[in-house]
C-alpha cells in the first residue's frame, strides 16, 4: 500500500482555477487548433477557382456547340 | 446539479472558451473575406458568393474541430477541458451554418419564380442520379441536426430526455458530419478543377475518421489489458465475482475503469485521507454519461472529468444539496486483488468500502 502513488497529474475541474500545466498545455493546443483551423481557412480561400465574367461572348458570332441539352432538372 | 435555477452558469473557464471561440471565427471570417481575396490572382469574386464560401468553409472546418475533440480526450486526458464547454462550440457552429444557407439561398434562388425557400426544394429534384444529385437536400438535413443539437443543448433538455435519450441524439452529429461531406462532395467539388478542395476535404475525412479508429483501439487495448474477468468462486458463495483491480496498481483518488459481463463499465476508487478505502459505483454520470472512472476523488467525492459533478464514493449520492445518484457495486477482497460484484445496486445504495489496513 505504502508503494502507491498519489496522482500529481492536472486535474480540470470546470468550475475551479485551471492548473497552470494545464493552462499552458491548452494554450498551446489552442493556438495550433486555430492556427490549422485558419490554415486551411486560407487554402480554401485562395484555392478558390476563377469563374469566369459571366458575360455572353456576343462578339465571337455564331458557334456549332455538339451535345446533349439536359431537360431536367433545368436547360443545361 | 444548481441549486437555484439560472439559464447559463457562467463561470471563467466557460467566458475563455466562448471568448476564444468568438475571436477564432471572427479572425477567420475577416482573413477570408477581407484579406484572401487582395491575394488572388483571379477575377474578383462577388460579395455575396464570397461570403456563403467563407461561412460554408467556416462550418465545415469547425465540424472538424468539434468531432476530433472526442477521440482527443480518448488518447490524452489533458483535452478533456475542450470537451468543458463544446455545446457553445456546437451552437456557434449552428450559426455559422445558417448564414452560410442564408447566403446561398438569397443568391441562387433569388429569382426564382417561386419562393426563394421553395426554390431550394423544387429547383432540382434529380434524386435518382448520384452526379446530379440535389446536394442542396443533403446540406439541409445536416442543418436540421444542427439545428436540433443546438436547440436541445441546453441541460433543460438534457434532464427533461435523460442522458441516454439526450446523448442519443447528439451522436446524430455524426449523420450530420456524413451528410455535409457529401454535400460538398457532390456540391462544390463537382465543379473543382483543382486539387487543393478534394484534397482537403479528403485530409479533413482522414483526420476524423483515423482519431476515431485510434481512440477505439487505444480504448480496446485498455480493457484487454484491464485484469477484469471471472474470479474463483468461494464455496457457496453464488455471488459472478469478478476482478476488478490489483490493490498494489492503484492510485490514491483515482478510479480505474472495469469492463462488466454486460458491456457496461463501473469506476473502482481509491479513496480516503490516506487512501485506505476502495469503493465502486456505476462509470457513468448521471449528467451526460461522462466517464466517472477518469474523474479524481476531490473533497471526498469522485468528480467527473467532463463537468465536475460529483458522488460520494460509498454510496454514489451528490454531496448535499444535490440530489444526482448513480448505481454502486459491492466489493470484496482477496489478497491484492479487488473483486467486483457486476450486479449494479440500486443507484445511491451504500456500499462498505475495503478498507486497507496499512494504508499511508
Amino acid at each position: 500500500m505504502s508503494e502507491r502513488e498519489t496522482s500529481k497529474s492536472a486535474f480540470f475541474v470546470g468550475y475551479l482555477a485551471t492548473p497552470r500545466p494545464l493552462a499552458w498545455f491548452l494554450a498551446v493546443v489552442t493556438v495550433v487548433m486555430a492556427g490549422r483551423g485558419i490554415g486551411a481557412g486560407l487554402a480554401f480561400a485562395l484555392g478558390q477557382q476563377d469563374h469566369g465574367n459571366g458575360r455572353f461572348a456576343f462578339d465571337r458570332g455564331y458557334q456549332s456547340l455538339s451535345g446533349v441539352i439536359q431537360a431536367k432538372p433545368y436547360p443545361v | 446539479m444548481a441549486v437555484a435555477y439560472r439559464p447559463v452558469q457562467w463561470n471563467r473557464n466557460k467566458l475563455v472558451y466562448d471568448a476564444v471561440l468568438l475571436v477564432g471565427i471572427t479572425a477567420y471570417l475577416f482573413l477570408f473575406l477581407r484579406f484572401a481575396p487582395g491575394w488572388l490572382d483571379i477575377r474578383p469574386i462577388g460579395g455575396p458568393e464570397l461570403r456563403m464560401r467563407a461561412f460554408g468553409s467556416c462550418a465545415y472546418i469547425m465540424l472538424h474541430l468539434i468531432l476530433i475533440i472526442g477521440p482527443l480526450v480518448r488518447l490524452d486526458r489533458r483535452f478533456l477541458p475542450m470537451v468543458y464547454n463544446r455545446r457553445h462550440f456546437g451552437v456557434a457552429l449552428f450559426f455559422v451554418a445558417l448564414t452560410h444557407a442564408w447566403y446561398v439561398t438569397g443568391w441562387y434562388q433569388a429569382f426564382s419564380p417561386v419562393d426563394k425557400y421553395a426554390a431550394v426544394l423544387v429547383g432540382n429534384t434529380n434524386v435518382a442520379s448520384f452526379i446530379g444529385f440535389p446536394f442542396e437536400y443533403l446540406g439541409i438535413a445536416a442543418l436540421l441536426i444542427l439545428f436540433v443539437m443546438a436547440a436541445t443543448s441546453h441541460d433543460f433538455w438534457l434532464n427533461f430526455l435523460g442522458a441516454p435519450v439526450w446523448k442519443a441524439i447528439h451522436m446524430a452529429v455524426y449523420v450530420a458530419y456524413g451528410l455535409l461531406v457529401m454535400h460538398v462532395v457532390l456540391g462544390p467539388l463537382h465543379s473543382e478543377a483543382g486539387l487543393v478542395y478534394p484534397l482537403m476535404v479528403g485530409a479533413g475525412l482522414a483526420l476524423v475518421v483515423g482519431l476515431h479508429l485510434a481512440a477505439a483501439v487505444k480504448e480496446r487495448r485498455g480493457d484487454r489489458a484491464n485484469p477484469s474477468g471471472a474470479a474463483n468462486p468461494r464455496e457457496g458463495d453464488d455471488t459472478p465475482w469478478i476482478l476488478a483491480a490489483r490493490i498494489s496498481e492503484m492510485e490514491v483518488d483515482r478510479g480505474v475503469a472495469v469492463l462488466l459481463p454486460d458491456g457496461e463499465r463501473a469506476a473502482v476508487f481509491c479513496h480516503g485521507e490516506r487512501g485506505e478505502k476502495i469503493s465502486a459505483l456505476s462509470n457513468a454520470c448521471k449528467h451526460q454519461n461522462g466517464p466517472l472512472s477518469e474523474g479524481r476523488v476531490i473533497d471526498g467525492c469522485v468528480t467527473c472529468p467532463w463537468h465536475g459533478y460529483q458522488y460520494r464514493p460509498e454510496d454514489g449520492c451528490s454531496p448535499p444539496p444535490f440530489t444526482e445518484k448513480v448505481p454502486t457495486y459491492r466489493l470484496r477482497r482477496e489478497g491484492d486483488l479487488v473483486l467486483l460484484d457486476p450486479r449494479a445496486l440500486s443507484p445511491g445504495t451504500w456500499t462498505d468500502p475495503i478498507v486497507l489496513e496499512a494504508a499511508k
